[in-house]
């Protein structure tokens, strides 16, 4: 937080963090909209609805409804002033002085007065039924490509793993399904497994029977786990052409439409049957980097589909276990609508990613759940929210609806000033009403305040580096996937990040020669180079279609931290004295000594490098032979260096798998992929400092 | 009835096969209501996007109703400026048609032309804009076009004498 002695102005409120549930961009902002034009960096703030926040409180208002205003309809918070000897309280949105319900005491005891962040019991009319019990669906590719890479067995033991965390929801619902050619349903509640095989009529199938196929997980909780132990056994001897995803994904939403909830669907091949099939586009060559709407679907099938879902509250999340081109940018329509998730495995293979796969599904699974949720944020007079980026279907002008939420859903919320501020605060307040796998229907609002300033300088002395480079990539993801052209959208990117730093050349006093940058924001330009490196913004043709949507679709969805792992990846020196075990290391190629071991990360494996020159004794207690792939266990340089790895895999809150690459190597190719302060995948970070520098200069 | 377009300057371009010109004629009258029933459609589209922003209807529903209809519009357009094409009428078919196709043209490279469920909140200002916009030309064309068969109409009835003595 800045000092706020050296801003300037008196405050009447004292900010109180509501951790990463809302964090704003810049602390402060300016108070004439003429001047807030020259703040060419996306500003707004980054909300993380259910993140954890510690003294988080259910308020009940029990008779008496939530406190609300009556005119806007925001919820009282602790900024509120209150006025008239407790009887009555003002609005911080609009203004108005609203009344306190009759026998309402306001004192420092009530969450909703002292915590900005805090949780309400919402009374019956907040909901349109009683909340349902959760409806999880399982979609598995049982098709002979899905048994021969592991797929099936995969993903049947990661299921069956998580099936523990389902059953501490009371009244959850299990429905499997698994296709290949056509769709088949099974049913578990008699003795043995029955399956009801589905073939497609004209591209579409049918629900068989209305009962006995989504499944209370109490009752039946064995019988669901030995089935989906037993499914890989069972179709390992058939042979099955693979292809019906798009009408197994109908058949999921429609199964569990009546309760809405969650479906897990886990694919191999592109889907070539029935509805929802497509083609390979990037072999006809019709995707191109200089072509405008690549990332935008190929057809409707996905799109109406999750259109549809949201109606009924289900949310898709797919994992896309793929050998080929699977088209990730099409079906990528059908989690990002309906506020689900989508995962990539590139080679999936379960040896080696079948951990990752199970620690993200049981991530997933076994975190807090939001079903039937809905999200709306407002902002003070004056301020105006301009666009949200993220996961959702907009059901109204301010209203997303998200279907479902869990821990790590993430929604960017880009603002823009309309009038001049007059009062010393702005106020932006985020509701999520979304009804807990316990039945309960909860409504989180969370109240952040920004301080007015007259001077633009304060702004930049506010600014949140990690909060504005997360919004600039969601904004960047936003506009790639509505169609835009990606060298169009980075030269936004790299022109917000021009305009910004020149405007700070412009306020201070600057020998021409020498180049200033904001202290807060020093590292804007790495992370601005970061971004324009990552795989859907890059023009090089180092990477596949499919791992550029996935990466779309992870900058779309994350959360701060992870958006920041994923465009700077972090690199770990590993040193053997008694100082401290690992030191950050800039991810430049030449920096690396070749004597020394280093671990690094991106999305989807550990990598720990192992120098040409490294001391013979090290190399020998490291690696049980020397152009081994994994590390021994029993000595303490091993020791060390996997207590960097899994350090590394703690922040990211998953499991991944870890590789050794010798310099050298053939295999190194991807580890210098991440080096990309180096001349990767565009100008070296030296070279586009020169040229920002220039541009800079140019621009003041 | 066909002499009562001979104000069109078709007439003294050529000769006209008269059956032609008849039916083209006829053609251009229904083209006239056509555009006065598109206006008072777009003024129905504008009731269903405010409705839209009180909340009244969910975007689901709204595009379920208006997609049908947002294709023939477009397709009956560039048949009415084929017809006014034929009728060699400058000054209807440059100063009004041609703005009318190009922005058609423009809605149909842009995918602007249904609309999307998805995205309708965003791009909400511009559809109002966009609708009101032709809402105004479909007005205008629809005047225009009346006063032409007007006009001509005029010139059959009232004998050559009496015109001759109007004008001059």
């Amino acid at each position: 937080m800045a000092d706020m002695s050296t801003l300037g102005y008196t405050s009447r409120v004292e900010i109180k963090s509501c951790g990463d549930a809302l964090r704003s961009t810049c602390e402060s902002i300016v108070s004439s909209p003429a001047v807030f034009d020259r703040w060419s960096i996306p500003f707004g703030v980054v909300c993380q609805p259910l993140a954890e926040y510690e003294n988080l409180s259910v308020v009940d208002f029990g008779p008496t409804k939530p406190i609300r205003c009556l005119e806007c309809r925001s919820y009282i918070s602790c900024y509120n002033q209150v006025v008239s000897q407790n009887r009555q309280w003002r609005c911080l949105m609009c203004g108005r002085v609203n009344g306190f319900p009759d026998g309402y005491q306001p004192s420092e005891a009530h969450p909703e007065l002292s915590e900005p962040v805090y949780e309400i019991e919402a009374p019956s009319e907040y909901t349109s039924r009683p909340p349902p019990p959760a409806a999880f669906c399982f979609v598995f590719d049982c098709s002979d490509h899905a048994v021969a890479t592991g797929v099936l067995s995969s993903s049947c033991k990661a299921a069956a793993h998580s099936l523990k965390h389902l059953r501490r929801h009371p009244g959850a619902r299990v429905s499997i399904l698994t296709f290949d050619e056509s769709v088949t349903f099974w049913q578990v509640t008699g003795g043995t497994p029955q399956e009801v095989v589905i073939p497609l009529v004209a591209g579409e199938p049918f629900i068989p029977t209305p009962n006995g196929l989504v499944i209370d997980l109490k009752d039946h909780y064995e019988k669901v786990e030995r089935l989906l132990h037993a499914l890989p056994d069972r179709y390992s001897q058939r042979s099955a052409p693979p292809g019906a995803l798009g009408a197994a994904l109908l058949a999921s939403c429609k199964l569990i439409a009546s309760t809405g909830g969650k479906v897990s669907a886990f694919a191999a091949t592109l889907p070539t049957i029935g509805q929802g099939r497509l083609t390979d586009r990037a072999r006809a060559n019709k995707l191109d980097v200089e072509s405008k709407g690549v990332f935008t679907p190929a057809g409707e099938f996905y799109r109406a589909l999750a259109i549809e879902a949201t109606q009924t509250h289900t949310s898709v999340d797919l994992y896309c276990m793929a050998s080929a081109y699977m088209d990730v940018a099409t079906l990528s329509a059908l989690p990002r609508l309906t506020g689900g998730d989508l995962s990539y495995y590139p080679g999936f293979r379960d040896a080696r990613d079948g951990v990752k796969l199970s620690a993200d599904l049981e991530a997933k699974l076994s975190s807090e759940l939001g079903l039937e949720a809905v999200f709306r944020a407002r902002a003070s007079n004056g301020l105006e929210i301009s666009r949200y980026y993220g996961n959702f279907f907009i059901r109204q002008a301010n209203l997303l609806s998200l279907c479902n939420v869990d821990t790590s859903s993430t929604i960017g919320i880009e603002m823009k000033l309309l009038t001049t501020q007059d009062r010393p605060e702005a106020f932006i307040q985020t509701a999520l009403l979304y009804s807990t796998p316990g039945m309960k229907r909860r409504c989180r609002v969370a109240t952040l305040p920004v301080m007015t300033t007259p001077k633009i300088g304060d702004m930049f002395a506010t600014a949140s580096l990690e909060t504005t480079v997360a919004l600039m990539a969601k904004k960047a993801a936003m506009a790639l996937t509505d169609g835009g052209k990606i060298e169009d959208v980075r030269r936004t990117v790299h022109q917000s990040t021009v305009a910004g730093l020149a405007e700070f050349r412009s306020l201070e006093n600057v020998a021409p020669g020498s180049m200033v940058l904001p202290e807060k924001l020093r590292l804007l330009p790495l992370l601005t180079l970061a971004l324009l490196k990552t795989h859907p913004l890059r023009m090089t043709e180092t990477t596949t279609w499919d791992h550029r949507a996935y990466v779309l679709s992870r900058l779309l969805r994350d959360n701060r931290d992870a958006i920041r792992f994923t465009l700077y990846p972090r690199c770990y020196a590993v040193s053997w004295g008694d100082e401290k075990p690992f030191a950050i290391q800039r991810l430049l190629y030449t920096n690396l000594s070749p004597t020394g071991v280093y671990v690094a990360e991106d999305l989807h494996a550990v990598y720990v490098w192992v120098g040409r020159d490294v001391a013979p004794e090290v190399r020998l207690s490291l690696l049980p032979s020397t152009q081994a792939l994994t590390l021994r266990s029993d000595t303490p340089h091993a020791a060390r260096v996997l207590e960097t790895v899994r350090l590394v895999m703690l922040r990211r809150h998953t499991t991944l798998p870890y590789f050794v690459v010798h310099q050298g190597d053939p295999t190194e190719r991807q580890f210098m992929d991440l080096m990309i302060d180096g001349a990767v995948h565009g100008q070296a970070y030296q070279g586009y400092l020169n040229g920002l520098h220039n541009e800079v200069t140019r621009h003041v | 009835m066909l002499e009562a377009f001979a104000h069109f300057p078709l007439n003294g371009i050529i000769n006209p096969n008269v059956t032609i010109l008849q039916i083209l004629m006829y053609c251009v009258t229904w083209v006239c209501a056509v555009f006065l029933l598109f206006f008072f459609f777009q003024l129905g589209v504008l009731l269903f996007l405010s409705d839209l922003e009180q909340d009244f209807i969910n975007p689901i529903t709204f595009c379920q109703k208006l997609n049908r209809w947002m294709f023939p519009e477009v397709y009956v357009t560039f048949a009415a400026s084929v017809l006014l094409m034929l009728c060699f009428d400058w000054l209807g078919f440059l100063v009004l048609m041609v703005p009318l196709i190009v922005i058609q043209v423009q809605r149909i490279r842009n995918n602007a032309v249904k609309f999307d469920s998805s995205n309708i909140f965003i791009h909400f200002g511009a559809s109002k804009k966009s609708t009101i916009i032709r809402m105004v030309m479909y007005l205008l064309l629809f005047f225009f076009i009346l006063y032409r068969i007007m006009s001509s109409l005029l010139v059959r009835i009232i004998p050559h004498d009496i015109m001759d003595q109007l004008r001059s």
